[in-house]
């Protein structure tokens, strides 16, 4: 079962992630929602994800740069996907010391979890 | 010889000229005091007439001064002698010396009325006045230009000060309003394309959900999902037509290879939407450039060439790098559409759209972002293309971007 952690303060977008893993993993999967940085923390500290969704723009931080070494320390092995609908995010990448991050367009986050984006 | 020589200058057969005088005391103190003053000053003149001839050797040509001075000296011995015969009659020697003061003397007027004429064209004290006059006049004169030309230096200097400040002021504004605008930009890319993200998805959910089974509701979705994402797509390229402008120019070592190959990766997905066939043949070539700048170039003119190839048609695409004798070339050939040549200029230009109703969704940003990220990159670009048979992009780079391979291998060698 896909252990799934949303970072991000609308919660439409836990409608749609959840609209689209139940589209890809039927119900094998369990989406967990936090809406800011420090609950999402919180979280981390209990237990751990297979991939964690964070959406680049969170107040009240400015973008990734901001909000990857605030989370550095409880990822563990998870997938590190940045959610944007500014696709020029490619510039705002943060330093995340060899751990591996995706930058994807929330448009494209569909298809990509159709595609397989978390079965690696 | 000799004989007649002593006889000439003996004394002993004349008698001094004081017995002429009675050795009148007064007489003979009159003429020794008048004949030692003369002597005295006629030393004291030529010796001025030397100094002055030391000094300033520009007045008079120098044998007239040495001969004025011989003369004057010349006539100053005689009355030294002429004081001497006064007690010892040394006639004979008088006689000598004032025969040699007679040929000084000669010379000497000669001389003075041939330096008449150049001392007649000296000019007079009237005229050197007059002269002087106007001189200090032209000097007056060159002054009060002097003072006016600082003056208008002066105002110059101020008026270039404000103005350098105005410039100051206006670019600190221009900056500050630049960051605020990149900060605007920044944000109004997020939000404003977060909603239309949202009409798109929504729509597509709504349309798959949909049970009606009305086929003008289905209608009515696929069109307002289709202008959503055309505003959303034309937000992002205006956005990303504006980042350019604040794109910071990071140059790294990058093999066109490489790169061709991340391009290639990221548009995996609508390359094979439309079985694109990709020929590539890049030669290992090293640049030194700006990664996000050819990444943004190559992924625009890829997807143009997937976007302007009809939908009936697979997408042939070639892509070749090469070095050439000043740089290299890479090349980008598609069998799409193509265009009337007659556009090769306005294409590259913002909004330009050759393809308005053929079933093509550009918003005519594409190339005007890659005309944009070659000129940061200085890289240049030249299109020629036939209509309905394709298009060819050749991008020059100039050969001090290239990284030789000797280059490249030093740092390896180095941490050998």
């Amino acid at each position: 079962m896909k252990q799934v952690l949303l970072i991000d303060d609308d919660v439409m977008e836990h409608k749609l992630l959840e609209t689209f893993l139940f589209r890809r993993y039927g119900g094998a999967f369990e989406l967990v929602w936090a809406n800011t940085v420090s609950a999402a923390i919180e979280i981390l500290r209990t237990r751990s994800f297979d991939a964690i969704f964070i959406d680049r723009i969170l107040p009240p931080h400015l973008g990734a740069r901001e909000t990857f070494p605030l989370l550095a320390g409880h990822i563990g092995s998870s997938q590190v996907i940045y959610i944007s609908s500014d696709t020029s995010s490619y510039q705002w990448q943060p330093d995340s010391n060899g751990v591996p991050i995706q930058f994807i367009d929330k448009l494209d986050m569909r298809d990509r979890i159709m595609n397989g984006l978390l079965d690696a | 010889m000799l004989d007649a020589i002593r006889f000439y200058f003996e004394t002993n057969s004349f008698l001094a000229h004081g017995y002429c005088l009675t050795w009148r005391t007064d007489l003979i103190a009159l003429h020794a005091l008048s004949d030692l003053t003369i002597f005295l000053s006629y030393f004291i003149i030529p010796t001025a007439m030397l100094y002055l001839y030391y000094r300033r050797r520009d007045l008079v040509p120098d044998r007239i001064f040495l001969l004025f001075s011989a003369f004057i000296i010349a006539c100053g011995l005689t009355h030294l002698v002429g004081f001497i015969t006064l007690w010892d009659p040394i006639y004979g020697f008088e006689g000598v010396l004032k025969a040699g003061t007679a040929v000084i003397s000669g010379l000497t007027a000669v001389a003075s009325w041939m330096l008449m004429p150049a001392a007649l064209k000296l000019p007079s004290t009237k005229t050197l006045k007059h002269k002087n006059s106007a001189l200090a006049s032209a000097m007056l004169q060159q002054r009060q230009a002097n003072a006016e030309l600082e003056q208008i230096k002066a105002e110059l200097e101020t008026r270039i000060k404000e103005r350098t400040r105005d410039l100051e002021l206006k670019a600190e504004a221009l900056e500050k309003m630049n960051a605020s605008l990149s900060q605007y930009a920044h944000f109004a890319s997020h939000d404003l394309q977060e909603p239309l993200r949202k009409i798109v998805t929504f729509t597509e959910i709504a349309m798959e959900q949909d049970k009606s089974g009305d086929p003008e509701l289905t209608m009515y979705l696929a069109k307002i999902n289709e202008s959503a994402r055309r505003a959303r797509t034309l937000v992002r390229d205006i956005l990303r037509h504006a980042e350019l402008d604040r794109h910071k120019i990071e140059p790294r070592e990058l093999s066109l290879r490489m790169e061709t190959e991340k391009v290639l990766d990221n548009l995996e997905l609508p390359i094979g939407e439309r079985q694109g066939m990709i020929e590539a043949e890049i030669d290992d070539i090293t640049v030194l450039a700006d990664p996000t700048l050819v990444s943004q170039v190559l992924q625009n003119l890829v997807v143009n060439a997937l976007k302007y190839t009809p939908a009936e048609r697979v997408p042939h695409i070639s892509l070749k790098a090469s070095r050439t004798g000043d740089g290299a070339i890479y090349v980008i050939e598609d069998n799409g559409m193509g265009f009337d040549p007659a556009f090769s200029e306005r294409i590259f230009e913002p909004f330009t759209r050759l393809h308005a109703g053929a079933g093509v969704s550009g918003t005519g940003m594409g190339l005007a972002i890659v005309t944009k990220a070659l000129a940061l990159l200085g890289w240049s670009i030249s299109v020629t293309s036939q209509e309905n048979t394709g298009t060819r992009f050749v991008i020059r780079i100039p050969g001090p971007q290239l990284v030789c391979a000797a280059d490249a291998a030093l740092p390896d060698m180095a941490a050998q």
